[in-house]
């Protein structure tokens, strides 16, 4: 009895969890107007017609394509300048180093409605506007990979480096062969919450694009969308852009596992 | 062991770190006490320290260090600190020019433009704090207030509890764990407006999923986003669905570095398992659930999109939050002096309430 | 401890780093600047079009159109989303960017205007501002300067679920307050509601309160435009009529989340049988949803003093930042020509903004709405519109929900909405 109790456990809130997953998933198949629990269970109306509505031939590709740049030039650069950062941060001694730490730390309690204005203005200033460069390079800036990289750093044992230092290697050595080998499990699990985090940014990509080029799936979408959108093709517009990372979540689960589940920061 | 060594060093520094200077601004404690799911682990090679007589001084890792006076003198210090911090002054580099450019620039133009009465054609007038003054008076603010608070209050919880339930059920289990966590992970992989579309279906009053199944039971219908007291917890309910994924995976891994032998050595000593978690386990993972609750509060208090697409801050103000009342400022009425004002507002707010945080927990965790 | 993988993983970086960089260089070339500049026009459209295919087409076509009768003029339209839509458009307006030309709704001028970052078209409208209906100029009108060019009008008006209405035996629509209650409890004994309403703090309250407000006989502002008038008895007496529908049940409780949507709402899941201020693309859905037998499109609704519906205009206003006026100006004149106007109301279903142009009604309904359109009032434009739209919002919520009286709700937004002139004044 007391052995069934977990794995119980699990399955129900398992089933809590994605219930309202499962029913977007239904209410995107579901006829237009189907979008009541018993007829939006019906599977054999399901149809694909919310999905083309939702489509409409335009340029998806184009944009997924785009989206796909945004999150995936973010991600490395994200992973590399932050771990780079939070080496520093968490083990090497400098002038200010706390005090630059706390500042990129209060950052992320203002709110981004209120800096939009004056972000806009420099990025604009610079001549980002509609650009890749003015897109990606701005977003690059994440207090909270930073953060989260010292935290794991911090814990390496010195030693590791000492003794690399003392064969000889130079810094940049020591960081690619001693610290990034050692940090993957922790640069797996943050490169799925960068790829969301930008995969999903609505905001951004809307402001600072402009031309139908520049569109990433979530703006194009929305550009689709008339007034009265029914919610059978909103569940559509989110199952197509859900999907893309729940293949990048399932392609890193393997490696988050591993790394994750064997105790820490073991390599 | 350098852990070993790095563990015998804190004894001395540590009254420092914790000695006034560092507490009148972002000292260094306030960066490292949520710090590290890690300074509780131990490498997994490391069998021998017993860590929970040595609960993990957050500064440990960073021994020997030096005075905090000699930090600051590059002359007096020695070619090799020379060098060190040179390198980390390099390393820190890419992200620094980024973060000087991109966060803490707009930060200070949003800092200026509270000053003044910007218009969006860039006409302004230094006002002063005339928009902080107006600010105090403003009934609408302070209601805001009042409703962001208790959002927190609300969601704050229910999101840890929900994540620190998943993962130490997760922790526990072997049988399809990575299936498990991919699955409770599957919300935080939406966004959170679709994850607002989804609920306001759910939560409807006239045929949503929720009040068919009640009144398949006989009961309702509740009206959860049209009654005043029902809607901030119906909101916070949903993004705690939406949002503890990303906790969970956080406090799991936190889970997995606490060293086996020590839950082993109280199971010998015949502790259960509420006890063992009690006892042991948690006041191991403080450190780590002091990260989740400071991030996820910093969440909480700007929170808009949900309130936005679910409620439009109905009925009658009872969901409308100060980012909301910040974004009608800003993108409705165009007072963006005055919107900027309530960002800063808000930035202190959740500056302080990190600290006092810290110093209810984070002085345990010390 | 060391892994295996060392020198692998950072193979692999290196190229990729090179890979990205070189990507962000090759796209950095390039910059913005307010329009296109030089000889270019660009225009903010949204999806005015309700078939995303058909939309693109037909800005696909004014695009070639206009380049070949304006040889050397480089036109660009750009769809936008009507999401955020003031907050793009204000951030680019706000870093002196944004386009040339973009389509506004009169409740957007106010607040550009007074923050300058539109120009007058009065220029382009030139001779024919005679042929344009005067409520659609008036609507876009500021400080005595039109300052969006309407390019088509809409039109709202009831419209009844004839199934729903037999259900309960009812065979004359309700056309007037009293008609309407007496009609809720026969609906009610039927198992519906009788009124969709939209009470979110999101809709627009021209297509919520106002309409009932009008009908009533009250107005929003009083004439010299300081003082709200929204609190005089003829206010009461509308939201006392809504608020006792409401507690009858006869307004969905629903209509609290509501904000002015068909689709997915009440009524057009067939829990309500009627709505007054739906469009004739909610009447299309309607007959998609309901079956084409079911829809009624009736005249506008009539209160105890008039019989006034919502309808607005939709311009083309001018980015004072414009590089390019003299072309954006021909933009908008192309588009106010009687040929556009035409084809735009045809592909869209939206009604002429000329008094000489009448667009073929081609919807099932258009006789019904051609009709709606003399009873189409387009708002009071005022620069605190929006202001007291959120002040007034709230309190009607708290007038439905029961927490205050319809008097003492209005009474509060009115001394908000007072005290808030006064200050801009």
């Amino acid at each position: 009895m007391a052995r069934l109790r977990l794995p119980v456990l699990l399955v129900l809130v398992a089933l809590v969890t994605v219930t309202p997953f499962a029913v977007m998933v239904l209410v995107a198949f579901a006829p237009p107007g189907g979008r009541t629990l018993p007829g939006a269970l019906d599977v054999t109306r399901a149809t694909w017609q919310n999905f083309t509505d939702v489509l409409g031939g335009a340029d998806v590709l184009r944009w997924a394509l785009n989206s796909l740049l945004y999150s995936l030039v973010s991600v490395v650069l994200i992973l590399l300048f932050a771990s780079m950062a939070g080496y520093a941060f968490a083990k090497k001694r400098f002038p200010g180093r706390e005090a630059l730490f706390w500042a990129f730390l209060a950052t992320l309690m203002v709110p981004f409605q209120a800096t939009l204005i004056p972000y806009y203005l420099l990025v604009a200033g610079m001549g980002g506007v509609d650009t890749y460069w003015g897109l990606i390079v701005p977003t690059l800036a994440n207090s909270q990979a930073v953060f989260l990289m010292r935290q794991f750093i911090v814990q390496l044992p010195d030693e590791l480096f000492e003794a690399a230092r003392m064969d000889g290697a130079s810094e940049w050595r020591v960081y690619t062969t001693v610290v990034l080998p050692l940090i993957r499990p922790v640069l797996a699990t943050l490169g799925v919450f960068v790829f969301l985090w930008h995969w999903n940014d609505f905001l951004w990509p809307l402001v600072i694009g402009q031309s139908e080029a520049m569109r990433t799936l979530t703006v194009g979408l929305a550009t689709l969308e008339g007034e009265n959108v029914t919610i059978n093709q909103v569940m559509a517009g989110a199952t197509i852009t859900v999907i893309p990372c729940l293949l990048v979540f399932g392609l890193l689960q393997r490696y988050l596992t591993d790394s994750i589940a064997t105790s820490g920061m073991k390599a | 062991m350098s852990r070993v060594e790095s563990r015998e060093t804190p004894p001395e520094e540590e009254p420092e770190a914790r000695g006034p200077a560092d507490h009148q601004g972002p000292g260094p404690g306030g960066a490292d006490s949520p710090a590290s799911p890690v300074a509780v682990a131990a490498p997994p090679g490391d069998r021998t320290i017993p860590p929970v007589t040595v609960p993990a001084p957050p500064v440990a890792t960073t021994a020997p260090a030096p005075p905090p006076a000699g930090r600051s003198r590059w002359g007096r210090m020695s070619a090799a600190r020379r060098r060190e911090a040179l390198a980390g002054l390099a390393f820190v580099a890419p992200m620094l020019v980024l973060f000087l450019v991109f966060r803490i620039g707009p930060t200070l133009g949003a800092v200026f433009l509270s000053l003044t009465d910007y218009r969006l054609n860039g006409d302004w007038t230094f006002i002063g704090a005339g928009n902080y003054a107006r600010l105090l008076d403003d009934r609408l603010f302070w209601e805001a207030f009042g409703v962001t608070a208790l959002y927190t209050v609300l969601y704050v919880p229910m999101t840890v509890v929900l994540a620190l339930g998943t993962a130490v059920l997760l922790h526990r289990t072997l049988w399809l764990r990575g299936f498990f966590r991919g699955l409770f992970f599957l919300p935080y992989v939406t966004s959170i407006v679709l994850a607002a579309v989804i609920w306001k279906w759910i939560y409807e009053v006239e045929d949503g999923l929720l009040n068919s199944v009640l009144g398949g039971l006989g009961l309702g219908p509740v009206d959860f986003l049209g009654s005043e007291s029902l809607v901030l917890p119906s909101i916070a309910a949903a993004s705690a669905w939406k949002g503890f994924g990303y906790s969970m995976l956080i406090l799991l891994a936190g889970l997995q570095s606490v060293p086996r032998e020590v839950t082993e050595a109280a199971v010998i000593d015949g502790a259960n398992g509420w006890q063992r978690f009690r006892w042991v386990t948690l006041p191991l993972l403080r450190p780590v659930l002091f990260f989740v609750l400071v991030i996820e509060a910093i969440g909480a208090f700007q929170v808009f999109d949900a309130m936005y697409v679910m409620t439009a801050g109905g009925p009658v103000r009872a969901s409308y939050s100060l980012v909301y009342f910040l974004y009608d400022s800003g993108f409705k009425f165009f007072d963006f002096g005055y919107a900027c004002a309530v960002g800063l507002v808000l930035f202190l707010v959740v500056l302080v309430f990190s600290l006092i945080q810290r110093r209810l927990v984070g002085r345990e965790v010390d | 401890m060391k892994p295996p993988t060392t020198s692998g993983s950072s193979r692999a970086a290196v190229p990729l780093l090179l890979l990205c960089l070189a990507v962000l260089a090759a796209a950095g070339c390039g910059g913005g600047a307010a329009g296109s500049g030089g000889n270019g026009v660009t225009v903010w459209m949204y999806p005015v079009i309700m078939d995303p295919k058909a939309n693109a087409a037909y800005w696909d076509g004014v695009e070639k159109g206009f380049e070949r009768a304006h040889p050397g003029t480089d036109l660009r339209i750009e769809q936008q989303p009507w999401v955020n839509r003031d907050q793009k458009l204000a951030t680019a307006l706000g870093g002196g960017k944004g386009p040339d030309v973009v389509l506004l709704g009169p409740d957007q001028i106010p607040q550009y205007q007074a923050n300058g970052v539109l120009r007058p078209v009065d220029r382009a409208l030139g001779k024919a501002r005679a042929a344009f209906r005067p409520t659609a100029l008036a609507a876009m009108t500021q400080d005595g300067e039109l300052y969006a060019a309407p390019i088509y009008h809409t039109v709202t008006s009831t419209l009844y679920n004839r199934r729903l209405l037999a259900k309960a035996g009812i065979k004359e629509p309700p056309a007037t307050w009293a008609a309407l209650k007496a009609a809720a409890p026969r609906l009610k004994r039927a198992g519906v509601a009788t009124l969709d309403y939209s009470a979110s703090g999101e809709a627009s309250l021209n297509m919520s309160f106002y309409p009932l407000l009008w009908q009533a006989g009250g107005r929003v502002f009083d004439e010299s435009g300081k003082k709200t008038a929204f609190g005089g008895p003829e206010g009461v007496e509308a939201l006392t009529f809504l608020v006792r529908l409401y507690r009858e049940g006869a307004v969905p409780r629903s209509a609290l989340t509501n904000a002015n949507l068909f689709t997915d709402q009440a009524l057009g899941r067939q829990q309500v049988a009627m709505g007054y201020t739906n469009t004739p693309a909610d009447a299309a859905l309607a007959a998609q949803a309901w079956g084409k037998g079911n829809v009624i499109v009736g005249p506008a609704l009539a209160g105890p003093r008039k019989r006034v519906g919502f309808g607005m205009p939709g311009g083309l206003g001018i980015n004072a930042a414009s590089r390019n006026t003299a072309g954006a100006e021909k933009f908008v004149a192309y588009m106010m020509a009687p040929a556009q106007i035409a084809s735009l109301g045809r592909a869209g279903g939206f009604f002429s903004p000329r008094t000489d142009v009448t667009v073929p009604g081609t919807g099932a309904h258009a006789k019904e709405y051609e009709a709606a359109l003399a009873y189409a009032f387009p708002g009071e434009p005022h620069r605190a519109a929006r202001q007291v739209q959120a002040l007034l919002a709230p309190e009607i919520q708290a007038a439905l929900t029961g927490e205050k009286s319809p008097r003492e709700a209005l009474a509060a937004a009115a001394e908000a909405g007072d005290a808030l002139l006064a200050r801009q004044r």
